[in-house]
């Protein structure tokens, strides 16, 4: 069996600031296969974004310091984004490692035409002329489902509709047929109504090309809708990762656990209020010593000896590749679980 | 863009007859009696009445002022009988100090401020442009600390000290450059071009290092804020090489806002560089400005000043072209 398409081992990233040191990835861990998508999700400032950057090589060597492998298993020999030279980089960047980002508008250039840009993407990689490259992005924008895309290539982003515009970044990262596309919250700033469309349309084109997806995210749905693995992310580390349907019906760490229930539910018990953890995430500039979650965990006083205090929690396998780090027992995290999201006894 | 040019060219059109009225009614409510600057110490009210006549300045305001627009088109004639002359479309006046019609000497005046304008654009703009994504490359660095400090000096410094002191050092004392004060006369660009280019060295070095440190300052911040946009993360995200992505997508961007500093500056200079000009004894249009102002020779002044006007307005019609199409969002507005 081969290795996955991208191992991330010990992917630690910081910041040095005049305040100190902002530890914003500490020591993450995952990989992701082609066909496979995985989920990183996490609140504002828990690492996913700077954890994609770095997947991309895309952090600044001056201002972050980072350390352990992001081995991306390119059929030209394996190459470790991490201590591999810019050149080698850029050359994976874009070609078998590609980018959703956020915001469309502002992540489109405004003074190139769209089939300009979704061009450069194509020409960069490969040795065609500029004509070549302006009808493979045509023939990439009517994939993403651009009407009259050959008429619409020579338009500029702002004469593009929000949705049309993730549509042409869609089909900029598609361009060079990547192995692995990082979506960075692609739906957040998009209407609710082309928020499914544009999942809906990556679920396809995975199907068609088979690329590997990380999709960084805070919205559930999405990830119930698109995830095969979920991670989820807590103050620059993974807390939990499992299989999507172990995460939503088996959730184990109080945090993923705070995270789920916290969703509006239109069955079960009407409440008044939406849920939530109280509470902030901690500075990532002084981490606090034990677990990063302590201060908003409810059940840290069920752990004998202030485990929660004391010691970081290791990454363990509670069975059947569920990962969890927590202190609680299996029983009790059980216990906590399913009585928080009110399904008692439940079943995947 | 044609309606749009066409569009830009009326209101021109309509700024310019009203800066130009303002500017007559000025100068007719300054305390000067134009007909009697025209005759010496042996005046006698008989020659200031009929230089009156024969100037047009007996006529009510609004009929000189429209005698004046019509000589743009149509010259103008002075006066009857013997005394007569004309000074020919495009007529801004008649000099009576100077004997001379006004566009005579206004067009005797412009090459020599037309050359120091596009030589001292040209330096500030590459000097000024150069030194600032420099700065903001290398930013925190040597590099950069030495752009702020020429920031600081250039911008601190006036442009007449900085002309004085390079008139002083290289023409005076090491006598690299010649200088128009010594009598010579100031060559033509056509007859002696590489003497007219060693005399202009130095007014276009002050006003190149005076000017650009604006341009470094400006265009230091703007590569720095650019470069954080999203949109130069996505370059680089596409495997575009740091070099491709400064020049292609955040030059372009960056120095876009530029367009409307550069082309007001050659404005700013096409109207005259008034202190370079008498510095280094160009005669130019700053020079005939503060002679026409020192012998209140009105006409002159008062075509300058309008001459000035025109030029800004016409300057930011050109910004607004030029903006439209670099800036295609700004496109059918």
């Amino acid at each position: 069996m081969s290795s996955p398409y991208l191992q991330v081992e010990d992917l630690r990233v910081a910041f040095p600031t005049p305040d100190g040191m902002v530890n914003a990835v500490n020591g993450v861990s995952f990989s992701v296969d082609k066909n496979q998508t995985l989920a990183i999700v996490g609140e504002s400032g828990c690492g996913k974004s700077v954890t994609s950057m770095a997947i991309m090589g895309l952090h600044n060597a001056r201002s972050a310091k980072i350390s352990g492998k992001v081995l991306v298993n390119d059929p030209a020999g394996t190459v470790d984004i991490v201590s591999a030279p810019e050149a080698t980089v850029r050359s994976l960047r874009g070609r078998a490692v590609s980018m959703i980002f956020q915001d469309p508008m502002s992540s489109l250039h405004p003074f190139y035409t769209v089939g300009n840009q979704v061009a450069e993407a194509y020409l960069i990689h490969n040795k065609v002329s500029k004509e070549e490259a302006f009808e493979r992005a045509v023939t990439l924008l009517e994939r993403v489902g651009i009407p009259e895309a050959r008429r619409r290539a020579s338009n500029f982003p702002h004469e593009f509709s929000g949705g049309m515009r993730q549509r042409a970044m869609i089909a900029m990262a598609l361009v060079n047929n990547p192995a692995l596309v990082i979506a960075d919250e692609p739906t957040t700033a998009l209407d609710v109504t082309v928020q499914a469309q544009i999942i809906g349309l990556l679920k396809d084109l995975q199907q068609e090309f088979g690329m590997a997806i990380i999709i960084i995210t805070h919205d559930l749905g999405v990830v119930a809708d698109i995830a095969d693995d979920v991670a989820v992310m807590y103050a620059g580390r993974v807390v939990e990762k499992a299989d999507v349907r172990e995460v939503f019906y088996r959730p184990q760490m109080p945090y993923s656990v705070g995270l789920l229930s916290s969703v509006p539910r239109l069955d079960g018990v009407r409440e008044d209020r939406l849920r939530t953890i109280p509470g902030q995430p901690p500075s990532l500039i002084n981490l606090p010593t034990g677990c990063s979650f302590r201060a908003r965990c409810a059940h840290s006083e069920l752990v004998a000896g202030g485990a929660c205090a004391s010691t970081m929690p290791e990454l363990t396998d509670a069975g059947a590749g569920h990962l969890v780090r927590c202190h609680l027992d299996p029983a009790t995290r059980a216990r906590v679980s399913s009585e928080a999201l009110n399904r008692e006894g439940a079943h995947s | 863009m044609l309606p749009f040019i066409l569009r830009r060219t009326a209101y021109m059109l309509v700024i310019l007859l009203l800066a130009s009225f303002a500017v007559y009614l000025i100068f007719a409510a300054l305390p000067f009696d134009p007909a009697a600057l025209t005759c010496g110490k042996n005046c006698t009210p008989q020659v200031i009445a009929a230089n009156r006549h024969r100037l047009g300045y007996d006529l009510p305001l609004v009929e000189q002022y429209w005698k004046f627009i019509q000589g743009l088109w149509a010259g103008r004639d002075y006066g009857t009988g013997q005394a007569a002359f004309t000074c020919p479309a495009p007529s801004l006046g008649y000099s009576f100090r100077a004997k001379s019609c006004v566009t005579d000497m206004v067009l005797r005046a412009f090459p020599a401020t037309l050359g120091l304008a596009i030589g001292a654009e040209i330096l500030f703009l590459t000097l000024g442009i150069g030194l600032g994504v420099l700065a903001a490359r290398k930013r925190g660095k040597l590099a950069d600390r030495g752009a702020t400090v020429f920031v600081l000096m250039a911008t601190s410094l006036p442009s007449f000290f900085v002309g004085l002191l390079l008139l002083l050092i290289f023409s005076i004392r090491l006598g690299w450059f010649p200088n128009s004060l010594s009598g010579l006369g100031f060559p033509s660009i056509t007859q002696e071009p590489w003497q007219w280019f060693k005399i202009m060295v130095l007014p276009w070095a002050t006003l190149g290092l005076v000017s650009a440190a604006i341009y470094t300052r400006y265009s230091r911040a703007q590569v720095l804020e650019i470069g954080t946009e999203d949109f130069v993360r996505t370059a680089r995200a596409k495997g575009i090489s740091e070099k491709v992505v400064l020049r292609k997508h955040i030059l372009r961007a960056a120095l876009a806002p530029l367009i409307t500093l550069a082309a007001l500056d050659f404005a700013g200079l096409l109207g005259g560089a008034v202190f370079t000009e008498s510095i280094f004894g160009l005669p130019g249009m700053g020079r005939l400005a503060i002679n026409s102002i020192n012998n209140i020779d009105l006409p002159v002044v008062t075509a300058l000043t309008l001459i000035a006007a025109a030029i800004v307005i016409v300057a930011n019609m050109v910004v607004d072209i030029m903006y439209a199409v670099v800036d295609p969002r700004v496109r059918n507005v």
